[in-house]
């Protein structure tokens, strides 16, 4: 049914590539947003040990991958990070900089790695800056001594470099993500030890069982002819380091077994020493509090059990369960069900044919009893598979405080973003098309509405300004509003501003409603100057097109000096929707029920023409109609007709009335696109099929209404 | 490439070929739905098994005369750069391999239509094929938006 199938042939690494991209960026965002939120909430650990663990992850996936350049910059962000989880640095806003820098650097990073090209991002000197950042950070701090920083910086504790290759850091960041320990242990020889390749074998051969012995240094190549008095394994296991400890010793002539907690930073904590001299055993409690700073005591014993471990179980609690899935596939899915909707009610429509034909015959019944109960299956089928494809609009959301956060410290401007409806949920599509409308609006708010922090002042106001991004139901829709309690829409100037461009006459009435909604139109702008923030000649207008093209709707609210809303409201899903058919000059169109307010039946010598529009009264108001005849150039059916059927539509507070020959009844339709070739035309939402196979139009009351309203 | 696959069709007296890779079907003629303001090429929509699919009028498209529907009249369904539509023709005629070097570019003054639609002619015999530029039949003039 779907194209996209066919192009399945693609190999293995390229779906790793699409999961690695997608969990990247995911992880990006996640950082993205938890960094605007710990530039206001400095002291929250929990928080940066979330982004510790994003910038992990993403650390570990790329490392897998061998994309080092990710690698590095995400272990240094994790340095840093670090240095906060453990009070060694404050909160300041130039640290978050940096950080949101890094996120901007990875998504550029990841975006080469999405169009298979190699990584040229310059990222040395973020890297550096962050270094400096962290060494200096950390040699304000008494207890750590510059050297050990140093050697921190050199990722394993004691300054032994291992070498790692990408893949074996990948091993390792996977280990630590799986909530495996990685230990660092260090093997002395008893002296004048001979064969000490043979010592070192026997050691990794019993350590084996246990866990994986990630490298070995030197190697055993080496060690053969070496005379190295001991040497360096990396090793993985859920072994406690005395239970390692003990089994290492158990191999002959060997002096000494040093175990250090191998973390992927710079812990103060993991970075203690487990020393356990050949002859007593210590409890790992004392030897901990022999070596460790008391003040730290109760940090090291934490992670002395496995840091990596206990951040994967707090994960676990809080954990949604979820499973990607292939939008081709599911979409797919949705066809497939579109297709039975379409089948049952051809189904439904022999049943009824057989009844009246024969309205005794038990089979017959059982027939239409099967089908009802068959609709209901198909009903709760279809919404459960149409829940599939909805969204949080947080996913949109979580990008915009970023937005704000940003103008506000390039322009002294300083603005609160509320957040509020974040779990309200939304056809995937219109999720992934309101986006840039969105950002257009709130640019457009931060801009133009909130004030400057002293005219605020000036008027009264409280400092900061806010902007609310809200969204809530509405009946058979979703509402978005952003609202803004700045400085409100200029009404004169946009009224001057519309006649100057011409488009509207010297001597038209206009409520300030009408007027603001002027913005709307093509080439409108009422900024006196660009700015890098909006006002870059496309406008509004562009925004009420793409809110149209999903069915939506946009609406203004404002007032003087209080502010100004923006009101989008979007339809709840795009797929399967009740509708109402209609024909008119012998097509037939469905309009989507959901906009239906009612159905009159109205005397032809009832419509009057006011201003070139025809009009009817409808319980002491004018309802504007239109002829979806003359919009559609349709023939006109062969006998002139005293009445005509309106069907009143409305969407927000907008009603209009459509002329139609004849009302067809009311099915549930499933919504298919036109296609690219057709999309966008006005009055057409989409196409449908009925049961009888043929194509069916559905209308598109926003433009119509839009349409009207504005000529 | 040393040999073309052509699905040919006709069209009045003129007779045209595709690459028959981008030929995905032959249908008969179903019942078309008009599009209210469409291009006045685009005749409608029809239903091809689930998926609503444009349907070209090649005749209004290359300017000829419009002509009455025959038993033989059948939709060539297309697909270019995996985008789906149908166009109407008077008849298929047949399927055949045509030689490359059989294959002449577009005659500067062309018969009678738009040059762009024309990707070359092919001569077999006496014959003279034109073979359609695929990619200009729809994504051209896209539907420009205008309010009545």
């Amino acid at each position: 049914m779907s194209q996209g199938d066919k192009n399945n042939t693609g190999i293995d690494l390229e779906d790793f590539l699409e999961f690695f991209l997608l969990d990247s960026q995911e992880q990006v965002e996640k950082l993205g947003s938890g960094l605007l939120q710990l530039e206001r909430d400095g002291e929250n650990i929990a928080l940066v040990n979330e982004l510790f663990r994003s910038a992990h992850s993403l650390k570990g996936a790329s490392g897998t991958m061998g994309f080092t350049p990710i690698v590095e910059l995400t272990h240094a962000a994790e340095d840093l990070l670090d240095k906060l989880r453990q009070g060694k640095l404050l909160v300041t806003n130039e640290i978050i900089d940096v950080l949101l820098a890094v996120t901007d650097k990875v998504k550029l990073m990841l975006a080469n790695v999405e169009q298979r090209v190699d990584i040229t991002e310059e990222y040395s000197p973020l890297k550096d800056l962050m270094n400096v950042i962290v060494e200096t950070g950390a040699t304000a701090q008494p207890e750590f001594s510059v050297s050990k920083t140093a050697e921190v910086r050199k990722r394993v504790p004691t300054g032994v470099d291992f070498a790692l290759t990408p893949v074996e850091w990948g091993i390792m960041d996977e280990a630590l993500i799986s909530g495996k320990a990685v230990y660092q242990i260090e093997v002395l020889f008893a002296p004048n030890t001979l064969m000490k390749a043979v010592r070192a074998v026997m050691v990794i051969q019993r350590l084996e069982p246990l866990g994986r012995v990630v490298k070995i240094l030197p190697s055993i190549e080496e060690l053969e002819a070496d005379t190295a008095e001991r040497f360096h394994l990396l090793y993985i296991t859920i072994e406690p380091p005395e239970e390692i400890r003990a089994d290492v010793l158990e191999v002959s002539e060997i002096s000494e077994v040093r175990i250090k907690h191998y973390s992927q930073s710079d812990s103060f904590a993991s970075n203690k020493d487990f020393s356990f001299p050949g002859a007593k055993i210590n409890e790992p409690k004392k030897s901990v509090m022999n070596q460790g700073d008391k003040a730290d005591n109760e940090h090291s014993q934490q992670s002395f059990t496995a840091p990596a471990a206990a951040d994967s179980q707090e994960n676990g609690a809080n954990q949604v369960h979820t499973i990607r899935v292939d939008t081709v596939r599911m979409d797919n899915l949705i066809n497939l069900v579109g297709e039975m909707v379409i089948t049952r009610t051809r189904l439904v429509k022999i049943g009824n044919d057989l009844k009246a034909n024969n309205d005794s015959d038990p089979l017959v019944n059982g027939l239409n009893e099967t089908n009802v109960y068959l609709g209901r299956l198909m009903s709760d089928l279809q919404e459960s598979v149409m829940r599939l494809r909805m969204v949080p609009v947080g996913t949109v959301f979580s990008r915009y405080p970023r937005l704000v956060r940003d103008f506000c410290r390039k322009t002294g401007k300083k603005i609160e973003l509320v957040v509020k409806g974040e779990e309200t949920e939304l056809d995937k599509t219109v999720i992934e098309m309101i986006g840039d409308p969105l950002t257009h609006i709130i640019r457009n708010s931060v801009d133009h509405g909130i004030e400057l922090p002293e005219e605020r002042i000036a008027a009264g106001k409280p400092e900061v300004g806010t902007i609310t991004l809200d969204a809530y139901h509405e009946g058979n829709h979703i509402a978005i509003t952003v609202s803004d309690n700045g400085a409100g829409l200029d009404i004169e100037k946009i009224y001057k501003k519309g006649l100057e461009k011409g488009l509207i006459g010297e001597r038209e009435e206009m409520s300030e409603k009408d007027i603001a909604n002027l913005i709307f139109l093509p080439g409108f702008s009422t900024a006196d100057k660009i700015t890098d923030i909006s006002g870059r000649g496309v406008g509004m207008d562009v925004v009420k097109k793409a809110l149209n093209n999903l069915g939506g709707l946009i609406d203004i609210k404002t007032k003087k000096g209080e502010g100004t809303s923006f009101i989008i409201r979007l339809p709840l899903t795009l797929a399967i929707i009740q509708a109402l058919l209609v024909e008119v000059g012998k097509e037939i169109y469905a309009v989507p029920l959901s906009s239906v307010i009612e159905t009159l039946l109205v005397q032809t010598s009832e419509i009057k023409t006011v201003g070139g529009l025809p009009m009817v009264q409808l319980r002491g108001n004018t309802l504007p109609l239109i002829s979806l005849k003359e919009k559609f150039d349709l023939h006109d059916s062969d006998k002139t007709q005293d009445e005509v059927f309106v069907v009143v539509v409305g969407l927000g507070d907008k009603v209009i009335g459509l002329v139609v020959d004849e009302l067809q009844g009311q099915q549930e339709i499933v919504i298919k696109t036109l296609g690219e070739y057709l999309n966008g035309l006005p009055g057409i939402a989409g196409a449908t099929i009925l049961g009888d196979g043929k194509v069916t139009l559905i209308l598109d009351i926003g433009s119509l209404i839009q349409d009207i309203l504005i000529n | 490439m040393a040999e073309e696959q052509l699905v040919t069709f006709s069209l009045g007296s003129e007779e045209f070929g595709v690459e028959i890779m981008k030929a995905q079907e032959i249908i008969r003629i179903p019942p078309i739905t008009r599009v209210p303001k469409a291009p006045s090429y685009v005749e409608g929509v029809i239903n091809l098994r689930g998926n609503v699919i444009p349907v070209v009028n090649l005749r209004v498209r290359f300017g000829m005369p419009l002509d009455e529907e025959t038993d033989l009249s059948r939709i060539v369904v297309l697909q270019v750069r995996r985008r789906v539509f149908g166009v109407r023709v008077d008849r298929v005629t047949e399927v055949l391999r045509l030689d490359s070097e059989a294959i002449e570019p577009p005659p500067p003054v062309a018969l009678g239509m738009d040059s762009s639609f024309i990707r070359g002619v092919g001569k077999i015999g006496e014959r003279l094929l034109i073979l359609l530029n695929l990619d200009q039949l729809m994504g051209e003039d896209r539907v420009n938006e205008q309010t009545a």
